[in-house]
């Protein structure tokens, strides 16, 4: 894939860079601050991405949110070196490789556990270590509520699936019937 | 044709048939007709004077009825008569049968007043044997009488039809008086003596050297075309012959085929009741054949029908069902999200934690790389 390996080329090249003055940790999650603001503003994407501003404008624009944001110099430059190339769409992708690569250089794995209702404390414990022994790895949850599932429990890590809900239970009932 | 040897009293060959009818087979036959007819001519005109020629004195050999007819009746009533020749009737061949007549009398000079027309002595007859039937005698060869001498006698013009109804009555009327009562067939008069014409012992010319100039005559025909005659002949013979041969065998043939048909006829009705069983029979096999063939048709017919109703209640069964199990696994979703409960969600929640674990445990302990591709279900 083109975006993605653009996206863990500026990953690498960032990592390398502010491996020295950052923690690895501090500067994916500056990165990631950045990405999730960019994604969750459609106005911010259209400012950024419309040729009708000029480069200082936008430029500045990116100044200040990078301000608020309290960004180090390191993700701030790279974040203008984006603008200047036209690769602001690309600030999502890169932030993901770069927790990628940051996680496994600290021997980590994120794991997405979706349930259908809210999952107390000992049980996304119970999960992390099921899964922590599964992966050899420590794990890092990242919990999401989905009412679709209508009860049970999926967890991702990487690209396994391991599908307790359900609805994935009656999908199947349904697909076998139908097929 | 014209019927040159038609005389009753002329002995001459009848040719008749087509093929005869060639310039030289022609020249003979004349010749010999001539020949015989002036010979009997000559013995049969019974009162012949003066200078003219002998065939000039005499009565037309045309019929020998007709004539002594026409001789024997001096008043007769005007009636049809027999078709007689006329100078238009007469077709050209008699000109070829004058030098005959000119070597058969040679010495004769012709009269003054004749014309010079072929066979004069024919043609010169009939106003004589027709206008002066009254003035002519009965021929001497007929009656045996003396009769007016008809060469010396004024011809009168030539009138036509009249004098041959004249001539057509006196045949009628008195001409059988005259067959009847003296006809007893040719008489030679002179048969040596050349001391004969107008006022002398005899009035024809000898008969014995008319009949050597004929026979020279004869030997010189068959001596030019004798050969080529018997060729004629012979040939004629065969084809005739070969045509006879064909016609025996074609009938032959055609009785053959007379006798075959004959049999067949007489079998038609046999085989008409034979062919007509056949055809009975075969008609009954073959509506046997249709009715088996119709039988087999439904039954295919029957036994599609049913596999493809069975295949529409199959298609349709199996669509009930997944309708119904879909509707059910519906309903089943609609139960699940309205009767479960937190106890539920709990007892769920822990089946869940306890699958992973004992998954994780019977992965054991990863080597670490790449996750395991894939989605598992609990």
């Amino acid at each position: 894939m083109i975006s993605g390996s653009v996206a863990r080329r500026y990953a690498r090249a960032l990592l390398a860079i502010g491996h020295d003055q950052l923690k690895d940790d501090v500067l994916a999650a500056e990165l990631e601050r950045l990405a999730l603001v960019y994604e969750r503003s459609p106005d911010l994407q259209a400012v950024l991405a419309n040729p009708v501003f000029s480069a200082a404008q936008r430029q500045n624009v990116l100044d200040q949110i990078a301000s608020r944001l309290m960004l180090s110099k390191t993700v701030h430059n790279t974040a203008r070196l984006l603008l200047q190339r036209g690769r602001m769409a690309e600030l999502p992708a890169i932030s993901r490789a770069l927790r990628d690569m940051v996680d496994e250089q600290a021997g980590r794995v994120r794991a997405r556990l979706i349930s259908a209702k809210p999952l107390d404390k000992g049980t996304e414990v119970r999960i992390r270590a099921a899964l922590g022994r599964s992966t050899g790895k420590s794990v890092v949850l990242e919990t999401k509520e989905d009412p679709s599932l209508i009860a049970g429990i999926v967890a991702q890590v990487g690209d396994v699936v391991y599908d307790g809900s359900l609805a994935a239970q009656l999908e199947a009932l349904r697909g076998r019937w139908s097929n | 044709m014209t019927p040159i040897c038609s005389t009753a009293h002329s002995k001459g060959p009848r040719l008749t048939h087509p093929r005869l009818i060639d310039s030289r087979l022609s020249a003979v036959a004349w010749a010999l007709a001539l020949t015989l007819s002036s010979g009997f001519s000559l013995a049969q005109a019974p009162a012949a004077t003066g200078g003219t020629a002998p065939a000039a004195q005499l009565p037309p050999l045309r019929n020998g009825a007709g004539a002594s007819a026409a001789e024997a009746a001096p008043a007769a009533p005007a009636l049809p008569a027999a078709p007689v020749p006329t100078p238009e009737m007469v077709p050209a061949a008699p000109q070829l049968a004058a030098p005959a007549h000119g070597e058969a009398a040679p010495a004769a000079p012709e009269p003054a007043g004749l014309a010079p027309q072929p066979h004069g002595d024919v043609h010169a007859a009939p106003p004589v044997g027709h206008e002066a039937a009254p003035q002519v005698a009965p021929a001497g060869g007929f009656t045996g009488a003396g009769v007016p001498d008809t060469a010396t006698a004024p011809l009168p013009p030539f009138p036509g039809h009249e004098g041959a109804h004249g001539a057509a009555a006196g045949h009628g009327a008195q001409g059988e008086g005259g067959h009847g009562g003296g006809h007893h067939g040719p008489v030679i008069e002179n048969w040596v003596s050349w001391d004969y014409g107008p006022g002398k012992t005899h009035h024809n010319p000898p008969f014995l050297f008319a009949i050597i100039n004929f026979a020279v005559f004869a030997f010189l025909l068959s001596r030019l075309f004798g050969k080529s005659f018997k060729t004629f002949l012979e040939n004629r013979h065969g084809e005739v012959r070969h045509a006879l041969d064909r016609a025996q065998h074609v009938q032959k043939e055609a009785e053959e085929q007379l006798k075959q048909i004959e049999g067949r006829i007489q079998g038609l009705q046999a085989e008409m009741d034979e062919l007509l069983a056949s055809y009975r029979k075969q008609a009954e096999a073959e509506r046997q054949a249709i009715v088996k063939r119709a039988e087999d048709e439904a039954a295919s017919l029957l036994r599609d029908a049913e596999a493809q109703a069975q295949a529409a209640i199959a298609s349709a069964k199996r669509t009930l069902e997944e309708k119904a199990a879909l509707l059910a696994v519906d309903l089943a979703e609609k139960l699940l999200r309205s009767r479960l409960r937190e106890e539920d969600h709990k007892r769920l929640t822990e089946q869940y934690v306890a699958q992973v674990e004992g998954l994780s445990l019977a992965a054991g302990k990863p080597t670490g790389g790449a996750a395991p591709q894939g989605k598992e279900q609990s």
